[in-house]
């Protein structure tokens, strides 16, 4: 029967080892956003669509600055790329030139419509009675040098409204001024060419990520400087960094696990036997996830480098027992620590199912991952090591066993008792003084990790062309188009209220670029009333001849817009005509902003790093909803085994589970989403040291304490890898589980004592 | 390429000194300012009368041009490498950017570069035809390629002086004529004042 299942494991294994060779040829999707764990939000639909059609132009975009001292050569440069570029397929919609079509479609588009056309400030000056004002600009333009205007556009624009209306249009990229044909923008003796573009594949793909970097590299000349920005850029850095890091620490961590191991046991065979455990774990956890989610995230292969640690535990304890000189063989070793090692695993598995339950497709990933090589592990240990074993009992570990044994006497034994309270007033005093310090951060851009070079390449490319990346916005709902735009127009002055403020750079609205038809009458009767009694004697002062050539009367319509061109980024906006967005750049004081809309209905304001950072915040609180459900969970495992020992059991970990918090915020660690993460599996293998260390008898205490030595050892060595990886959310979560697990460990014999 | 070595030879000193005593235009060089009165006049299709108007101007090579009418009114416009602003009163009337109307800003350029003495910046898009004797020169500017809107409706331009550029004319193809006359010209260092400055730094994108 075990000989049977030992064979059905070992073909499922190579099964799985066959399937992940197979995608890893066929080209494996490794996903590196952060804001790919987060979840799909349900709040609500329209938000959420307006939010991703933002979240999505955003992550395609990519901006290139081309920078020479020679302006010419910049030029060049710009153009020679950005041509490159169109043709190389990886992108489409490049920007690098002034589209004259475009602009003179513009014009097209809007001149037969002007009567009802007018700028902001212009209409504020109408309606402030300064109509006066306006004719003299007109005359003024008029006689400019070698001026604005000839007959043919006076006589359908007397007063010069078009122009003024187009120059007020809120485009983008007002920084950039045309030269040559190219967009550029000079800065202190430097002259930067402008690129955009639109990425064909995504940016978050591996193989997109290399295509550009190679084409970077074949078509950038050494002379140039650049400057880049878009979130294939921060993509990349990323991915790159948790590849190097993964298979940097993986190997740190392997290497120390292997050192460790043949330091104690002095055989090969424990490392041999180790190496199989740890590698049937990942092949088969890789292989499900593979197969069950498609793709996978570098967060869950990272966590899958450090699966080593808690994987090696099984083994570590079997492997202890070969000091045991009663257990004289596999079959008699692995019956004496089969309870432990099943219990450990269940009591793992509920707390790594905990993490299944919050709804983070990275941490389901990264939960799927563990708890199925987790299983693969204890499986290997129970079914292959006694096949695989032969050796005997180890004779050489007698005093070390002994010297072990001190881990339990120092919960023990009476003239201890000062040395226990010293060591429970350290804990209690740092817990003490971290819990002041302790602060809780929920900020999107801090969990995302970017390399602070590209984001002062962000920067400078912001301020350079004066073209942030708008990230917030206000979504506006109505009735039907001509609603939602009125809506806007009388938001429009709210807005420019708190951008006079200087809490808002600016914003862009589709009721700017058309006004709703009830605003265009409105305009057309304000030019009637105020400026048209002074259209006679202004076409005499200037002495006009040519005949007057009034407007058409038909409004504009929000259909009217062309989707390319300048103004692609109105029709952007317009996700339905009921539904629509205001883009908002650099809102610094989102709070104000809510005050100032206090009341107003159909507009509701939409910040992604706000909304994610709440999320954030949500979840964090739901991952110590979950710590205290996954104890919940266990209790029935434990208080079937222990009874009132459970409480014994649950100690070590519960109170490594409360201080480690306070004591990782005298380290300067704030507490995030990704610590409460990683407490659920101080909690789950703390447990596991408990039980191993109540499970155990009192002659084979040493044996024990070796094993959790081991354990804990392994596991600090992985994790505490984590504490020193650069990607944020690994490092508070490594953080944790090295402080955590350390005093897991230490507190585990308090557990000791014989089950009935 | 040959043109614009046509038109450097043409303005060679050296060369050009070496055969007769022609009159040439001093060029201004950054950190340089020339100050002046203007007359301008409109000579539009359409209307009844030429457009005629007189002020001052100051122009700052690579920084801009402020051009301040008195008659028939009082208005300010500021034309920089960013753009072109129109001030009445003192108010900003109109802002239009380089990037929003970059044929027009363009063609600022041309007229400050014409203004300045400097060929280099009219050799790319135009070609040039010089005349010149002991006392006067006068520069004919053709537009090579329609590819530019506001240069396109240009037929040519005409630059004349002595040390100095003294008339401006531009001739359109729909028959519309500028003409600028430029007197009581003053170059010297650059020393805009306070107001000036300010114009100035108006249109700094």
């Amino acid at each position: 029967m075990k000989r049977w299942l030992a064979w059905c494991w070992l073909a499922l294994v190579l099964s799985a080892g066959g399937y992940v060779v197979l995608r890893l040829h066929a080209g494996v999707q490794l996903q590196s956003s952060v804001l790919a764990l987060l979840p799909r939000m349900e709040r609500d639909g329209v938000a959420d669509r307006a939010q991703q059609r933002v979240a999505e132009a955003g992550a395609r975009r990519i901006v290139l600055l081309i920078g020479h001292t020679d302006g010419l050569r910049a030029r060049t440069v710009g153009r020679e790329i950005a041509a490159a570029l169109g043709a190389s397929g990886l992108v489409h919609g490049v920007t690098a030139a002034v589209d004259r079509a475009a602009q003179q479609r513009m014009g097209t588009l809007y001149f037969p419509h002007r009567a009802g056309l007018l700028a902001e400030a212009d209409r504020a000056v109408l309606l402030a009675g300064g109509a006066q004002l306006l004719v003299d600009r007109a005359q003024a333009m008029l006689f400019s040098p070698a001026g604005f205007g000839d007959a043919a556009l006076l006589a359908r624009d007397p007063f010069l409204l078009m122009p003024s209306f187009l120059a007020a249009l809120p485009l983008p990229q007002t920084r950039l001024a045309a030269e040559d044909g190219v967009l550029v923008v000079r800065d202190g003796g430097m002259t930067w060419a402008f690129i955009s573009a639109e990425l064909s594949g995504d940016g978050f793909a591996l193989p997109v990520q290399q295509a550009f970097e190679v084409f970077l590299a074949q078509h950038l000349p050494g002379d140039v400087e650049v400057l880049r920005t878009g979130a294939l850029f921060y993509a990349a850095a990323g991915a790159k960094q948790a590849m190097g890091e993964s298979s940097t620490l993986g190997a740190v961590s392997l290497l120390a696990t292997v050192a460790l191991v043949l330091l104690v046991f002095r055989r090969i065979r424990p490392i041999l036997l180790a190496m199989l455990d740890i590698g049937v774990g990942i092949t088969v956890a890789t292989a499900f996830c593979l197969w069950w989610f498609h793709e996978l995230h570098t967060v869950a292969i990272l966590f899958g480098a450090s699966l080593i640690g808690v994987a090696v535990d099984y083994s570590l304890q079997y492997f202890a027992a070969y000091f045991d000189p009663l257990a004289r063989n596999a079959v008699d070793r692995l019956r004496r620590v089969l309870p432990g090692i099943a219990i450990g695993l269940g009591t793992t598995l509920i707390g790594y199912c905990t993490l299944l339950l919050a709804p983070f497709p990275g941490l389901q990933q990264i939960a799927t991952f563990s708890c199925v090589g987790l299983a693969g592990s204890f499986l290997t240990v129970a079914l292959w090591y006694p096949r695989l074993d032969r050796a005997g009992p180890l004779p050489h570990g007698t005093r070390m066993l002994s010297a072990l044994g001190g881990h339990w006497t120092l919960w023990e034994v009476p003239r201890l008792r000062p040395a226990r309270l010293a060591l429970l007033a350290a804990v209690v005093v740092a817990t003490a003084f971290g819990l002041p310090r302790l602060e809780v951060d929920d900020n999107v851009q801090h969990m995302q990790d970017m390399p602070p070079d590209l984001k002062h390449q962000e920067a400078e490319i912001q301020r350079l062309t004066g073209n942030g990346g708008a990230a917030q916005f206000i979504l506006v709902r109505a009735a039907d188009a001509e609603a939602a735009l009125q809506v806007q127009e009388a938001l429009l002055p709210r807005l420019a209220e708190v951008q006079s403020r200087g809490l808002l750079a600016g914003f862009q609205a589709p009721a700017q670029f058309i006004p709703s038809q009830a605003r265009q009458r409105e305009n057309a009767d304000l030019v009637t009333r105020a400026l048209m009694p002074l259209l006679p004697s202004h076409i005499d002062a200037v002495g006009l001849t040519a005949p007057p050539q009034p407007a058409r009367e038909e409004p504009l319509l929000l259909t009217m817009l062309p989707n390319d061109g300048p103004l692609a980024l109105v029709s952007a906006l317009v996700l339905e005509p009921k539904v629509q967005l205001v883009l908002l750049h650099g809102l610094t004081d989102v709070a104000a902003l809510r005050s100032e809309l206090a009341g107003m209905a159909g507009v509701q304001i939409v910040s992604l790093v706000d909304d994610w950072s709440s999320l954030f915040g949500i979840y964090r609180r739901q991952a110590l909803g979950l710590l205290g459900f996954s104890v919940l969970l266990m209790l029935p495992l434990l208080i079937w085994r222990y009874r009132w020992a459970t409480l014994r059991v649950l100690a070590p970990s519960a109170v490594a589970v409360l201080v480690t918090p306070p004591i990782a915020a005298l380290f300067g660690l704030a507490f995030t989403f990704f610590n409460a993460m990683a407490l659920v599996l101080v909690l789950s293998i703390g447990v596991d040291y408990a039980v191993f260390c109540r499970e155990t008898p009192m002659g084979r205490r040493g044996v024990t304490a070796l094993a959790i030595l081991l354990a804990a050892a392994s596991t600090t060595l992985s994790f505490g890898m984590l504490a020193a990886s650069q990607v944020f959310a690994v490092q508070a979560f490594g953080a944790t589980m090295l402080i955590g697990i350390s005093i897991a460990w230490l507190l585990a014999p308090i557990a000791g004592g014989r089950p009935e | 390429m040959t043109r614009r070595g046509l038109l450097l030879l043409a303005f060679a000193p050296a060369q050009v000194a070496a055969e007769v005593q022609e009159a040439r235009p001093q060029i201004l060089r950054a950190g340089e300012q020339l100050r002046g009165r203007f007359s301008q006049e409109r000579r539009l299709q359409g209307f009844a009368r030429p457009l005629r108007s007189e002020g001052d101007f100051l122009l700052l090579p690579g920084r801009g041009l402020i051009w301040q009418s008195k008659v028939p009114f009082v208005s300010t416009l500021v034309i920089t490498e960013g753009g072109i602003l129109q001030l009445m009163d003192g108010r900003e009337a109109m802002r239009l950017p380089a990037s929003r109307a970059p044929g027009l800003g363009q063609f600022y350029q041309v007229l400050a570069g014409a203004m300045s003495g400097d060929p280099s910046s009219l050799g790319q898009v135009f070609d040039v035809a010089w005349q010149a004797d002991a006392a006067k020169w006068q520069l004919t500017l053709t537009p090579r390629g329609a590819n530019d809107q506001a240069l396109a409706s240009i037929d040519s331009i005409i630059v004349g002086g002595g040390r100095l550029v003294e008339a401006v004319e531009v001739r359109r193809a729909n028959g519309d004529a500028d003409l600028m006359a430029f007197r009581d010209q003053h170059v010297g260092p650059a020393a805009p004042d306070v107001a000036e400055q300010a114009l100035l730094s108006l249109l700094r994108p």
